[in-house]
């Protein structure tokens, strides 16, 4: 799986270790960046603030959403990523607790790549991120340009 | 016979008989009115009964011939009273006239016929200037005032004339006697012409008068017509009192509406701008009296005035009042009080036609009061949707955060108490791990009642929208998923095709998910299933029904069925946590519907319902 990154957008600290749990147990061994609200992952794919000075061409593989997030909500981080040049075919993939219809809607319209639900049981969570990852970061073939190759 | 024998049979035929019905509408209703007509009327016909009693018995008596000249003459004299009914008749006028008649009566004593030439023209001068100022004055009137009053005054003034044109016309014979032979035959027609003209005046029939009445009626209508309603609404009371006053010839008219919260009677329009407002107070007169009694009144004189009808009176210079309540069967709303200089002479029409309109104006009245109060229902309506649909809007937003805030906790709990167990199971024993997969069983149940508490508010308050939906179909597919999901399980679907029912789509979903859900999980002891769905007859409307033969239940608890967290068997026999059914049958009402089950133990049941 090389040093392909995977930015994981997550403000609850428990959901956090959760996933980041359940990569591990998938075995899977990236480096995994942690973003705890929309404002940094922006700084991040971007550069600015605190990750001022970062090499922005290297961008992640995958970028895990949450969409309640506090200073820059999740969409609007998903808007951001969509309208710059250098990210709009970063793939999203928005991983939240919300069934709403409205917010699955606004994702697709907003040009999320997928939307999945965060399960309760830990178990079914630990598979969903296992495919994740295995659909992601081996089987997809991401746009030239994202990540480091 | 000739036919100027004819035309006179004719004319004093008419004429008696016109004579014994003014009499015998005198007796019916007896007032001075009344009276002076019929002595009007009779001065004329005892001329001719008189000569006809001469005819008749052969008696030749110089007396009765006389006595009928004399009454005869004193015809004009007692129209005179007639015209002081509308008008008063100035002393000289009245001196001249008696003293013309007294003349002619001198004349008529003294000497016999034929009379001198002078003295003849003398008694026609007299005749001619009474009658033909009689004349003047119906017509003036009559062309002042309006309705069916105007009308009659017409007629009489056209008899006055005519009838001076007739003892003008002998009065011409006797001086110039040549001329008799085309005069004679003129003098009886225009003489059969006033009859006819008085008649139709003084007495008319029946359906003369109810066809001037219909003409008044509709001129009033035509006037509203066209109109909104909500203008008629506004503008009704003062076309009534402009279209009263000038229907009955009046002075002025005013309405009263009787004012619940000040309980009194309140003008509330007038057609004369100088008529009383404000309130009428008083428990006595005419007006309080008609209110009281809910009928019409005339107040012929002022001595028939109470203090608050002698104040309305004062203010325009009536002295006579006639009160109409506006009344519709429901409600009495108020009266319309038409004021004249002095008692008409032909009250009743007056009256009947003012209570025409007086009906027509209080329907318009019920009318806008039901209006108004539909406006009002209305605001109220639209006032609580509004309240209703911010309420919903909160619901909503609370049952959002509900779904995503609720969810995360629940996670970590499930989540750490797996990491607990994968990580430190071996430092746990038997009944700790065993502990740590409660919390995980109860977490995801949890999990479960959110999302079906979410499923039941989400029905309860999403829009209806129907269709045909084709339930069968839809059967299929949930069934089919329903495999896919365990196919280990042996289940023989029955399915009926062609089942289409109208209402919402998504909502009929819930509806057959959750009840095919059921059957699926309550057969799941059974090696082998079977579940049916389909539709029938029920009562003349169709029920459709999913039936399986698994577990079933006691009939005994069918009314528990559909509570909310109801459950019929424990939770180690099957899952779940009794959301789905209320849920179904939230669905099925909203619809318009009805659900009942039927079912037995260890036999299967059946859920049915309409939409």
């Amino acid at each position: 799986m090389g040093n392909k990154i995977i930015l994981l957008v997550e403000d609850n600290p428990d959901d956090e270790a959760l996933t980041l749990r359940a990569f591990a147990k998938s075995h899977i061994s990236n480096e995994v960046v942690v973003a705890h609200d929309g404002g940094e992952a922006v700084e991040y794919l971007f550069g600015t603030g605190t990750y001022a000075g970062r090499d922005v061409r290297v961008q992640p593989q995958i970028v895990l959403l949450d969409l309640k997030l506090p200073k820059l909500d999740g969409l609007d981080v998903l808007r951001r990523v969509r309208a710059d040049e250098r990210t709009q075919f970063l793939p999203v993939v928005i991983l939240t607790s919300s069934k709403e219809e409205q917010d699955l809607i606004q994702s697709y319209r907003l040009g999320a790549n997928s939307y999945i639900r965060k399960p309760v049981d830990f178990l079914q969570f630990t598979e969903s991120v296992r495919q994740l990852g295995l659909y992601w970061l081996v089987l997809n073939e991401a746009a030239p340009g994202i990540g480091s190759g | 016979m000739q036919v100027t024998d004819l035309l006179t049979w004719i004319t004093q035929g008419s004429l008696l008989l016109i004579t014994v019905l003014t009499f015998l509408d005198f007796f019916r209703h007896r007032d001075r009115s009344r009276l002076d007509i019929a002595l009007m009327f009779g001065a004329l016909g005892a001329l001719v009964l008189l000569q006809g009693i001469t005819r008749g018995t052969g008696v030749y008596s110089r007396w009765l011939r006389t006595a009928g000249a004399l009454l005869f003459l004193a015809h004009p004299v007692l129209l005179l009273r007639l015209v002081q009914h509308f008008r008063p008749v100035p002393q000289t006028v009245r001196r001249l006239a008696l003293g013309g008649m007294l003349a002619s009566w001198g004349i008529l004593i003294a000497l016999d016929a034929p009379y001198p030439v002078p003295l003849t023209l003398l008694i026609v001068a007299y005749f001619v200037y009474v009658e033909g100022y009689a004349a003047l004055a119906f017509m003036r009137d009559g062309l002042r005032t309006g309705g069916v009053t105007s009308w009659r005054l017409l007629l009489a003034a056209a008899g006055s004339g005519l009838l001076a044109l007739v003892i003008l016309l002998a009065g011409v014979n006797a001086a110039v006697p040549a001329g008799t032979g085309i005069t004679t035959p003129i003098s009886q027609l225009l003489a059969l012409l006033a009859m006819l003209s008085y008649y139709a005046g003084f007495v008319p029939p029946r359906w003369l008068h109810q066809t001037w009445q219909l003409s008044e009626l509709q001129r009033f209508l035509r006037e509203m017509a066209g109109r909104s309603a909500a203008e008629r609404a506004t503008t009704t009371l003062d076309h009534l009192c402009r279209a009263g006053t000038r229907a009955v010839g009046g002075l002025a008219a005013v309405v009263a509406l009787w004012d619940e919260t000040e309980q009194q009677l309140r003008i509330r329009a007038s057609s004369n701008p100088r008529a009383l407002s404000g309130a009428l107070t008083g428990s006595d007169g005419v007006v309080q009296r008609a209110w009281r009694e809910r009928q019409p009144l005339l107040a012929r004189t002022p001595a028939d005035f109470g203090p608050a009808d002698a104040a309305l009176a004062a203010s325009v210079g009536a002295g006579a009042l006639i009160v109409v309540p506006l009344v519709t069967v429901e409600r009495a709303w108020g009266l319309l009080i038409v004021c004249h200089r002095r008692a008409p002479l032909f009250v009743e029409d007056d009256i009947q036609l003012l209570a025409l309109f007086a009906e027509q104006s209080a329907s318009t009245l019920a009318y806008a009061a039901l209006l108004s109060e539909q406006q009002h229902l209305v605001a109220q309506l639209q006032q609580r949707s509004a309240q209703l649909e911010a309420a919903n809007k909160e619901l909503e937003s609370f049952s959002y955060s509900v779904s995503h805030d609720l969810r995360a906790p629940l996670r970590s709990i499930d989540g750490f108490s797996q990491a607990l167990l994968e990580d430190y199971g071996e430092t746990l024993d038997a009944p700790g791990r065993h502990y740590l997969q409660r919390v995980r069983a109860a977490t995801q149940r949890m999990a479960q009642l959110i999302d079906d508490l979410l499923s039941l508010a989400r029905v309860t308050r999403s829009e209806l929208h129907r269709e045909a939906v084709d339930l069968s179909m839809l059967a299929r597919s949930i069934t089919a998923e329903l495999q896919q999901r365990e196919p280990q399980r042996q289940v023989e679907c029955a399915i009926v095709e062609g089942v289409v029912a109208q209402g919402d789509r998504r909502l009929l979903q819930v509806v057959l998910e959750n009840l095919l859900g059921n059957a699926w999980k309550f057969t799941g002891v059974h090696p082998c299933a079977h579940i049916e769905f389909g539709a029938l007859t029920h009562e003349d409307q169709v029920a459709y029904f999913v039936r399986d033969d698994g577990a079933g239940f006691d009939m005994a608890y069918a009314g528990k069925l559909f509570g909310a967290f109801q459950r019929l068997h424990a939770m180690t026999e099957f899952a779940g946590n009794g959301i789905g059914l209320a849920t179904v049958q939230r669905v099925i009402h909203r619809h318009g519907g009805r659900i009942w089950a039927e079912g037995a133990v260890e036999q299967g049941a059946t859920f049915y319902f309409t939409l």
